[in-house]
């Protein structure tokens, strides 16, 4: 590789003090502060969930006392959505778009720097709430009547609401600056259409958090008055109506999905290609199906409330639209597929994973399509069968991918090299793992057995299923930890990676590893979505190939 | 910055892309072909964020436990903000003074993305109050409640229309350098939009119904209430805006503080009249 780096610019000034960290605006020490407060909070939304299965693991079990098991998948949905994906991803996107547009910093530091301390501040508050015995428990969606002041009298929901709204503010602030970095401040002749594809998801999940968070700020506010000061929203003996929470919370909920999936697709979109040796197959159509499906995710939230009672024509609406929105998540799919066909594919770990996503999350959305059938949600709504496609989706869709962005540029975080055997083995517990702690859950659901409940009767014949999800769940923490080891080892021992340990094409791998401040010497200039390819191969160059050089 | 980034095309173009030395000067592209349009200076460290989302702390765990620690958290975040705002606000006058973070164009281009999250807040709402309205409730205003007067809200619509003018002089008067304009514009402007808050106090204190009372309740004063928050926030930039203008540092270039403040005065006034016809008139 003829790339050099932006070695010594101002980065080893001094020893990172406690303080340089407190203060810091850098994005790369901020991205690195958010996805290792990620994984801390991953680990402690995997102990709810070892915690449970272990309650579930057989029938008629008394490991926990009722009211700690509500208190516990209440927290389990809560950390994995909000202190787990919300904030890695957002961590991932801090370290990665101005260094992959080319760029020094983001376009408002200091508030880059809040957006860190609100989540990491409010998670703690939520983890406060969980010691004192506290903790949210009606469900991470939090329903009225049940989260209202008649039958809520504790703190536990209002934990949920002040939590809830500093992880707002978080996000919010977070999506402002991602819009301006990126629309704003890209290297000289980055168009749109030559940024790299996980760039793209990045702008358009922060459109999405920029629509979607205010309707969950007013939910909660809402629900805070209701609680604290007596009003009647929700409340029918007032004139106010609980279904008004569902929608308004829905609004921001489902939208929160594609948050939650985008910008691991756009990692993806940018691995897919490194381990194929090609070009991402149909830029175009990668990043702006990422477009369709944002517009898209506005337009399905009821279909999370077909049993409450709408009227048909507002239910053949919106499962119609969640059925549009397979069309280019498949676009997506088949254009990943199309670029490993014929590539000469390196099955690195972060490949692995990468094609671990591709099974786990068809087999999630394809049950996605089957639950937006109306009649069919009738039958398996707040069943297993819901839970099975969730978990599907969430965890072998977001957490395998963002376990494959975390091996993928971990050697840029961190300049060194993991345990390649030990990353295969993470794989394969979790590809293992995931398929018999979720398929089960299909099964189950189809048998009857509905979410949430504490225990089971024997009698329903749910225990063998439910036995085999909970080792696989052990599985799960034991690849968990197998991943962690390897990490952990590496980055204090493992060999010294280089600028371009995978041999890719963006910005990112054109300075050395980690980063120096400011990321890089002088400002890069670019011609395509591939500028170190372009440089390595003057002759074949993208830009004079006409790859991604369609312009608007 | 001894060392040189090895890219060869970017060397060639370095003579037209490659900002001043130092790591915290850049360069801003324009949003669609990324063409360099705009030279950025970054910030160095600060503990203002952290103090921030502290204050911001204290304000939740305020909101759990006791409305005293509240207060002092809310404290906290107005002396943070009021602090963060400080550099922007003060003119550059030699190179040894601090620039703004980012240019003033990224700015505009945060605010106006602030602005848009804050209007989507308003409309849900909004839609929260027309759903219970059209769909929920048999009669609206339900039986028992009298229905609200229009004169008092009628004046304060008023107020704040006719408060539009003023800021809109400060705002003119300080693009042409003229710094008496300024001050006495924005003077005018905090006094309007006091006396629609003390009229808006006096319509709470006589209306015949309190958020307790019904849905109807409950909608009128969250909704006016959370306007009324958006109108103090309004006249704490106005009046931070005002201090700086009083000791001279604004001028003709640099004063994106007061056009921040202008902004945020007409959305809460454009928010206002369209509260005025849903909740009054409609």
């Amino acid at each position: 590789m003829a790339t050099t780096l932006g070695h010594g610019a101002g980065a080893q000034a001094g020893p990172p003090t406690w303080l340089a960290w407190l203060t810091t605006t850098d994005h790369k020490k901020i991205g690195l502060m958010y996805i290792l407060g990620g994984i801390f909070f991953f680990l402690i939304g995997g102990i709810d969930a070892a915690l449970i299965r272990t309650q579930l693991a057989a029938s008629n079990m008394k490991l926990l006392h009722p009211d700690l098991y509500n208190e516990i998948f209440t927290m389990h949905g809560l950390i994995m959505i909000f202190l787990f994906a919300t904030p890695t991803i957002a961590g991932f996107g801090n370290y990665l778009v101005p260094l992959m547009i080319g760029q020094r910093d983001m376009a408002f530091p200091r508030l880059n720097a809040l957006s860190l301390w609100a989540f990491l501040l409010g998670g703690l508050l939520l983890l406060v709430g969980q010691a004192t015995g506290n903790a949210p428990n009606a469900g991470w969606f939090n329903y009225v009547p049940l989260s209202g002041p008649r039958f809520s009298r504790g703190l536990n929901v209002d934990f949920w609401i002040v939590g809830t709204t500093l992880l707002t503010i978080s996000s919010t602030a977070g999506a402002i600056n991602f819009i301006v970095t990126i629309l704003r401040m890209r290297a000289p002749g980055m168009g749109i259409n030559q940024m790299p594809l996980f760039v793209w998801t990045v702008l358009v999940t922060a459109f999405i958090i920029v629509v979607a968070f205010p309707p969950l700020s007013v939910s909660a506010a809402l629900l805070y008055l209701d609680r604290n000061l007596g009003t009647s929203w929700y409340d029918p003996a007032g004139g106010g109506d609980p279904i008004l929470w569902q929608h308004l919370f829905w609004n921001f909920g489902h939208p929160e999905v594609y948050i939650l999936i985008l910008p691991v697709m756009g990692m993806l979109s940018e691995i897919f290609p490194v381990f194929s040796r090609k070009p991402i197959f149909g830029y175009l159509f990668v990043a702006w199906s990422t477009v369709a499906i944002g517009v898209l995710s506005y337009t399905v939230w009821a279909h999370h409330m077909f049993t409450v009672g709408m009227p048909l024509l507002s239910q053949a609406f919106f499962a119609a639209n969640t059925n549009l929105v397979a069309v280019p998540t498949a676009v997506k799919i088949f254009n990943w597929l199309a670029t490993m066909w014929g590539g000469k594919l390196r099955l690195a770990t972060p490949m692995l994973f990468a094609i671990g996503f591709l099974g786990m999350f068809l087999l999630g959305g394809i049950a996605g399509v089957v639950v937006a059938t109306v009649p069919v949600d009738w039958q398996v709504h707040d069943s297993y069968f819901v839970v099975a496609h969730f978990h599907y989706v969430f965890f072998g869709g977001t957490a395998f991918g963002l376990f494959a962005g975390l091996y993928y540029w971990f050697p840029k975080m961190s300049g060194r090299l993991f345990d390649e055997r030990l990353g295969r083995w993470h794989f394969w517990l979790w590809f293992v793992g995931g398929n018999l702690t979720f398929m089960p859950m299909y099964f189950l659901g189809l048998l009857g057995m509905p979410r949430r409940y504490y225990t089971y009767d024997a009698a329903r014949g749910w225990d063998f299923w439910n036995l085999v999800a909970t080792v696989g769940a052990y599985m799960l923490a034991a690849g968990t930890l197998v991943a962690l080891y390897n990490l952990w080892h590496a980055w204090r021992r493992g060999p010294e990676a280089g600028p371009n340990p995978w041999d890719a094409w963006t910005l990112e791998w054109a300075t050395s590893s980690p980063p120096p401040d400011y990321n890089f010497a002088r400002l890069p200039s670019v011609k395509s979505a591939r500028p170190l390819w372009d440089e390595a191969y003057p002759e074949q160059a993208d830009w004079k190939q006409g790859y991604h050089d369609e312009r608007l | 910055m001894a060392q040189r980034f090895a890219m060869p095309r970017i060397d060639a173009d370095a003579d037209q892309a490659s900002p001043p030395a130092g790591g915290q000067q850049t360069l801003g592209s324009s949003p669609f072909s990324g063409e360099p349009d705009q030279e950025i200076h970054l910030p160095g460290p600060s503990a203002l964020p952290l103090v921030l989302a502290f204050g911001l702390l204290v304000l939740a765990a305020g909101a759990l436990l006791n409305y005293y620690i509240a207060g002092i958290g809310l404290l906290i975040c107005v002396g943070t903000i009021v602090a963060w705002a400080r550099p922007a606000l003060a003119p550059v006058t030699d190179a040894t003074a601090e620039p703004l973070e980012g240019g003033d164009d990224l700015n505009w281009w945060g605010l106006l993305w602030f602005l848009l999250t804050e209007a989507v807040l308003f409309a849900y709402l909004i839609a929260a109050y027309l759903y219970i309205r059209a769909v929920i409730a048999p009669e609206w205003p339900p039986e028992g409640t009298e229905r609200l007067h229009l004169t008092l809200p009628a004046i304060n619509t008023g107020l704040l229309l006719l408060s539009s003018l003023p800021i809109r002089y400060a705002g003119r008067s300080i693009q042409r350098g003229q710094q008496r304009g300024l001050v006495v514009g924005l003077a005018l402007t905090i006094l309007l939009g006091a006396l629609f808050i003390v009229l808006q106090g006096y319509e709470y204190a006589v209306a015949g119904f309190t958020p307790q009372t019904n849905v109807f309740g409950s909608i009128f004063y969250t909704l006016t209430g959370f306007h009324g928050a958006h109108v103090l926030i309004g006249l704490g930039m106005l009046s931070v805006a005002l201090w700086h203008a009083a000791r001279g540092r604004f001028s003709a270039e640099r004063h994106f503080g007061v056009q921040a403040a202008e902004l945020y005065w007409h959305f809460v006034d454009v928010v206002w009249v369209v509260l005025f016809v849903l909740l009054y008139v409609l």
